[in-house]
């Protein structure tokens, strides 16, 4: 039982995490990303598509990485060469992913709602013998998605901290004219944060549609929005972006698990992890605090 | 700097764009594309129920561009509108009910709309007071607030509310003399519209010609700049925010009492989103919104129309409207100095 919960509850957080890793390289270099979600479901769409058609889950992946990193550079030269605003673009990218994801599915399945590609292949779980009742028993049935989940953050920590790029991609969000008159490029690294941010959100939304073997339309559900809040929640820490994403998963799985369980209202338990993360949004302020500006 | 012929002159062109875009789909998608074109631009014009219905759709689209163009001018974003409108209507219908009988038709309208403005404007300034106090931004926490908001509506409208005998996702309808009386009979256009117009001349005035909309602008262009000459930039950016969610919630209040009588489940198709894209086309100012929400309103029904008349889901509206995103904020869309002679 408790097992089965853990197993879900890292399930569920995958693709929260992997997206709030790519919203954490983009937050890093100064231009926060606000169109994870739409990265995530047009990937996800693209991911079943491409797996099913091809009978590969790699080409599948490979298929959702490239949507997603064209989504982000959209972004990101729209901002650069436009002088576009960057919010304004990231909520362009959402509008049109839901149109994109919503128009072809009509157009190729003739349907609005769910798309299930019953021949589509799964990704291959871990399934370990000698781990059952080792206490690590919710490591079987995990994925490779699930499991670069977790080297994600990890592996951000140490490009952050140890390599020469990462530092200068710090300095970037830092202060990007004192990081520019050092000779950092600034541009160009924002521009790999924003590939890094596409790849990421694109492995977000292949875990997403590629175990179900299904397309539900909207099915990144918030999912993007609930990584943002992590990546703000987790200050520019990748372990902390973790753990906080890792909650937000669990709060996810706690209103599945309990449409199941009780009679409160579905509606009412969809809209928990909203109201959860906003909780946590508002209690969880502080590095702003003594500034004359807050937000700033 | 970028004078206001320039940016009005991209606002048109992004128009422009929009709709090649719009066509260009539109052909892409339709097995006759001369019939499907037609349909998706023509057709509004046909008669009269397709316009009136297109007016009809511009009146809370205009609601929700006043909105966003208040907290734009305060530069806050309030993506949280698709809450507030529904919260708005859902709040107003509940006072409608408990009201009716008690009160004559007006003055139950008018109270309708005041205890919707004010749960929109507190909805919106929960944002505003995280912002101010702790420095969440609003634009989370506000959206955040309002996806939440949006299922919990859901759940009162099939639920506590529910209008068990219609079998539709919808509440109890509100008694007829709640009602604004219809224009142009067969369409659904109704009174409502002169009160948008209305309002969109009041928040013109309000921002243009009064002492605290100007405070609010001065916020607006630069914080740093009204904080140093004494302004009270946490308390303007809250007024902001409050004046943005009210407004936002009327619009939805609006389409209750004109069009459906009653909180469905969806009627909104989107006027928060829409209201950003309004605001942004028309460049906050309060009148150029009125002309900015036809044009919206023309595009999503010129998508109906096509996906009624031709074989189009209507959803490939918002790949125009997505369009219009990315390209209405792209100041070197147009290089600064076209039609300027240089002297360098």
């Amino acid at each position: 039982m408790l097992e089965a919960i853990i197993r879900d509850t890292i399930k569920n957080s995958t693709p929260i995490v992997l997206a709030a890793s790519g919203g954490l390289l983009t937050e890093v270099s100064g231009w926060l990303n606000i169109g994870l979600e739409g990265a995530i479901l047009s990937a996800a769409f693209f991911a079943v598509v491409v797996s099913s058609s091809t009978g590969s889950v790699f080409f599948g992946t490979l298929a959702a990485i490239t949507v997603a990193m064209t989504l982000s550079s959209m972004i990101f030269f729209a901002v650069r060469y436009l002088k576009a605003n960057l919010f304004v673009v990231g909520i362009a990218v959402n509008l049109l992913s839901v149109g994109v994801t919503v128009t072809l599915t009509y157009n190729w399945f003739l349907s609005k709602g769910t798309v299930v590609f019953s021949g589509s292949p799964r990704p291959v779980v871990l399934s370990l013998d000698f781990l059952t009742g080792s206490g690590f028993g919710w490591l079987n049935g995990l994925s490779l998605f699930d499991l670069s989940a977790f080297v994600a953050p990890l592996f951000l920590l140490l490009f952050f901290k140890k390599t020469f790029t990462g530092v200068k991609l710090r300095s970037c969000g830092f202060d990007e004219e004192s990081a520019f008159y050092s000779g950092v490029q600034v541009n160009d690294l924002r521009f790999l944060a924003y590939i890094g941010s596409g790849i990421f959100s694109g492995l977000a939304g292949a875990a997403l549609s590629i175990p179900m073997g299904a397309f539900v339309s909207n099915m990144s559900g918030g999912r993007g929005w609930l990584a943002l809040v992590a990546v703000i929640m987790g200050r520019k820490n990748p372990l902390i972006v973790l753990l906080s994403a890792l909650m937000l998963g669990f709060v996810t799985e706690l209103s599945v698990f309990l449409q199941v369980a009780t009679e409160i209202s579905p509606k009412l338990l969809l809209s928990l992890p909203y109201f959860a993360s906003f909780i946590i949004l508002a209690i969880s302020c502080g590095e702003n605090k003594d500034k004359r500006f807050k937000d700033w | 700097m970028i004078s206001k012929l320039h940016n009005l002159g991209r606002s048109l062109m992004v128009v422009g764009i929009s709709l090649i875009v719009g066509l260009l789909l539109v052909i892409l998608m339709s097995d006759d594309p001369g019939d499907a074109a037609k349909a998706f631009f023509l057709s509004v014009f046909s008669n009269r129920f397709y316009f009136g219905n297109l007016l009809a759709h511009s009146i809370p689209l205009m609601l929700t561009g006043l909105a966003a163009s208040v907290a734009f001018a305060a530069s806050c974003f309030n993506l949280g509108m698709e809450g507030q409108v529904y919260l708005g209507a859902l709040a107003g219908t509940s006072a409608g009910i408990f009201l009716s009988d008690l009160v004559p038709g007006a003055i139950g309208i008018a109270l309708m709309f005041t205890v919707s403005f004010f749960f929109g404007a507190s909805l919106a300034s929960i944002s505003a007071i995280l912002k101010i106090r702790t420095g969440v931004s609003e634009l989370i926490s506000s959206l955040l607030l309002s996806n939440g908001i949006v299922l919990a509506v859901d759940y009162f409208v099939e639920g506590p509310l529910n209008d068990k005998a219609s079998g539709l996702a919808a509440s109890i309808s509100l008694p007829a003399e709640f009602r604004f009386s219809g224009l142009m009979m067969p369409s659904s256009l109704h009174t409502g519209i002169f009160f948008s117009l209305f309002t969109a001349f009041l928040l013109w005035f309000f921002l243009f010609k009064t002492r605290e909309g100007f405070k609010i602008r001065i916020v607006g262009k630069s914080r740093t700049f009204a904080f140093y000459t004494g302004l009270n930039t946490d308390k303007l950016l809250f007024w902001a925010m409050f004046l943005s969610g009210g407004l936002a919630s009327t619009a939805g209040m609006i389409d209750v009492v004109g069009i459906h009588g009653r909180v469905m489940r969806g009627f909104s198709s989107g006027y928060g989103w829409n209201g950003i894209a309004i605001a942004l086309i028309a460049r906050n100012h309060p009148l150029l919104i009125i002309p900015a929400a036809i044009f919206f309103a023309y595009l999503e029904s010129g998508a109906q129309i096509a996906s009624l008349e031709a074989n189009i889901t209507p959803e490939f509206a918002r790949i125009v409207q997505a369009v219009i995103f990315f390209l209405v904020t792209a100041e070197a869309l147009v290089p600064k100095h076209l039609g300027r002679k240089r002297y360098a």
